[in-house]
């Protein structure tokens, strides 16, 4: 059975969510939050399956929960419902684990649909966040040592993400490149988790540099 | 650099030459040339005196006015000298000449010394002491040995002059071996000055040996062609003074100038810097503001719309909302927004368009320009463009009943120009003509205008509704 949080500040949308949620997943148990403190004492205390977080609450942003959700049950996808739909503040967030995100204010069927495929392992990529993960694998000022971590993109990775930046719908892509729609989507799973590794071991470094520098 | 030498070196033997004409003067038989260059040679002091005095008094006024060339004053004090000289011939009174003589000889040697920077308080004192000295020792002797003595100090102070020449030669060639690479300025100088007392120089020996040596007869003969050296020595050394100070003035406009200029370049630098700072500055706080304005409107504008997308019970309501809120956000990017690749963007309005046409049951093909655009978009034309295509798309999907869509977009002589052909029934004709609100169409047209590009609507019943679209970049 499903177990999902939920950490939404405004109440009539907190509910509206919910009764979104019970669409999808009929029998889910919902755990509700609307501060991220709450949340996390939740994240510690309860297991859970899915996780649909805004990202502007009153004491932090959702993406603390994110990360560390992503440390301590790394087997639940957490889903940004946002109202923002600029790629800067979707990208800390996919940094920091998010496996996908919703736009709070379209459709309810469009909404519904969005969340059925993310439980089915379709994340969603818009084109300004595939170029954003572009710029970020290919940017000549990351530490080599990330490097050996294995996560740099292959190469039908990169060609997935050039596709997606130019505007091309995943059926698209996969008619382009021969593959089937699921295989396109387990290809943006991979590259939303490498770029979390990624991001992590490069938050890692950092914090050791500062360590370092801090010690003297 | 070599002509100088050349011609100086020429004009040495041109003395020496007017020696046989001064022979001639003295023969039995005056000739006519002789005759010439006698009365030329009697008038000489005159003149020459002339000539001295006013160059004495032109370099006495450039010494005074320039207070680091007060050695000048001592050629002043050689040339008046010389006058006096001159004066004194007719008298016999061989103390005062000799006094006259040293102080020459005196105001000759500093003169020459201080010019290359050479000074002494031992020679000062000596040459001063030599100045009370000589017209003294006269008075001391007996009038047989006067002669005699006179001509022994003469020897005395010609040898001075002469050692004074070579020590200026040597100083200068000291001065200009220094600096490598030479300067030349000071390497013709001290050609000049070299011609000059390579000239006078031996004149003087000559004039020496001759006074010492030689028959009465002789002596009357050259002895007042070899007078006429110091004074043209000393009309030189006037010249040359005259040419420094000329040269000095012209370096120091020329130096004048280019301070001026320096000074223009670092005003206009300070000037840019200033605006490059003030620009940068503005763009700062405008930047923070902006930011602060959607961080606004998102926060409770945003929030707002929201909750009544989700909570109303009209659909209509809802729909109104979110396309509200919409337009809120796309309105913060086109306040915020950085100028974007249009091949970005490109991408972006395919995707979004590309999908809702499939979604409406319309087929979509998309036709993209080439990879090598590289132009950008400003934020603002970026978020007016969007809005043009949402617009036009709304249309078709929602009024043409169109099965088929094309989107061209290519970027000819610096205009985007999108071209979007629907195959539905066409806009009707009683709308023909009429800007229909409903249709969008008047406020696609605005927009296109504000971006200072056009859009144009072709359609017709039966062949579908081309709109064609041009955003210069």
């Amino acid at each position: 059975m499903d177990h999902i949080l939920l950490l939404e500040d405004i109440p009539e949308i907190r509910a509206w969510l919910k009764v979104l949620v019970k669409q999808v997943f009929a029998n889910a148990e919902i755990t509700e939050c609307s501060r991220v403190q709450d949340a996390l004492v939740q994240v510690n205390t309860k297991r859970f399956t899915l996780a649909l977080l805004d990202l502007g609450l009153p004491d932090g942003s959702g993406v603390d929960v994110i990360a560390a959700l992503r440390e301590k049950q790394p087997e639940v996808q957490s889903v940004i419902v946002t109202i923002h739909d600029d790629d800067e503040h979707l990208f800390p967030a996919l940094q920091a684990g998010a496996f996908g995100y919703l736009l709070k204010e379209q459709s309810r069927e469009l909404l519904v649909e969005q969340l059925q495929r993310m439980s089915q392992g379709e994340p969603p990529l818009s084109p300004s966040i595939a170029r954003k993960v572009i710029a970020y694998f290919t940017s000549k000022a990351r530490p080599p040592a990330v490097l050996l971590h294995e996560v740099s993109l292959t190469d039908r990775e990169t060609e997935v993400l050039l596709r997606v930046a130019k505007g091309f719908t995943l059926p698209e892509i996969g008619v382009q490149l021969g593959l089937s729609r699921h295989t396109i989507a387990d290809y943006v799973k991979q590259i939303y988790r490498k770029l979390n590794v990624s991001s992590r071991a490069e938050a890692a470094l950092e914090a050791q540099r500062l360590g370092l520098f801090g010690r003297n | 650099m070599q002509r100088p030498t050349l011609r100086t070196a020429l004009l040495l033997p041109l003395p020496l030459l007017m020696l046989p004409l001064a022979c001639a003067a003295q023969a039995a038989v005056p000739s006519f040339p002789a005759k010439l260059a006698a009365l030329w040679l009697a008038g000489a002091p005159g003149w020459l005196s002339a000539m001295l005095m006013m160059m004495a008094i032109t370099t006495g006024l450039l010494a005074l006015l320039h207070r680091r060339e007060r050695r000048v004053f001592f050629l002043g004090g050689m040339m008046i000298c010389w006058v006096m000289l001159q004066a004194e011939n007719g008298f016999e009174r061989p103390a005062l000449q000799l006094l006259t003589l040293s102080v020459m000889v005196l105001c000759g040697v500093q003169f020459l010394l201080r010019t290359v920077l050479w000074s002494r308080l031992w020679l000062d004192i000596a040459l001063m002491a030599q100045c009370v000295l000589a017209p003294l020792s006269l008075q001391l002797v007996a009038p047989e040995t006067m002669e005699r003595l006179v001509t022994a100090w003469y020897a005395l102070l010609t040898v001075e002059l002469l050692a004074a020449f070579a020590l200026h030669l040597r100083e200068r060639r000291h001065s200009l071996r220094a600096v490598m690479p030479m300067d030349p300025v000071e390497l013709i100088d001290f050609r000049l000055m070299a011609a000059l007392m390579g000239c006078v120089g031996p004149l003087l020996l000559l004039r020496l040996i001759l006074s010492l040596a030689a028959s009465p007869d002789v002596v009357i003969a050259w002895l007042p062609w070899l007078d006429l050296v110091m004074p043209l020595l000393m009309l030189g050394l006037g010249l040359h003074v005259v040419i420094v100070f000329a040269r000095a003035a012209a370096d120091a406009d020329a130096r004048h100038a280019l301070l001026e200029l320096r000074m223009h370049e670092k005003v206009a630098d300070a000037e840019r810097n200033f605006h490059a700072m003030a620009e940068l500055r503005l763009e700062q706080v405008t930047e923070r503001e902006r930011k602060r304005i959607a961080a606004d409107l998102h926060d409770d504008l945003g929030a707002k719309l929201l909750t009544i997308v989700h909570t109303s019970e009209s659909d209509r309501i809802s729909t109104l909302a979110r396309e509200a809120l919409e337009e809120m956000r796309l309105s913060v990017r086109g306040l915020t927004g950085k100028p974007v690749q249009l091949l970005d963007a490109l991408g972006d309005w395919r995707a979004e368009l590309v999908s809702r046409l499939a979604q409406a049951n319309i087929q979509a093909e998309w036709k993209s320009p080439p990879e090598d655009i590289v132009h950008t978009l400003p934020a603002r034309a970026y978020v007016q463009t969007t809005r043009i295509f949402r617009e036009a798309v709304s249309n078709i999907i929602k009024h043409s009943g169109a099965t088929h869509c094309t989107i061209g977009c290519q970027v000819q002589d610096g205009d985007f120009l999108v071209v979007i052909q629907d195959d539905g029934q066409g806009i009707p004709s009683e709308l023909d003509g009429r800007l229909d609100r409903g249709h969008g169409m008047a406020s696609m047209k605005s927009r296109a205008k504000q971006l200072h590009g056009q859009c144009l609507v072709e359609s017709g019943p039966g062949w579908g509704t081309v709109i064609r679209l041009t955003i210069p970049l």
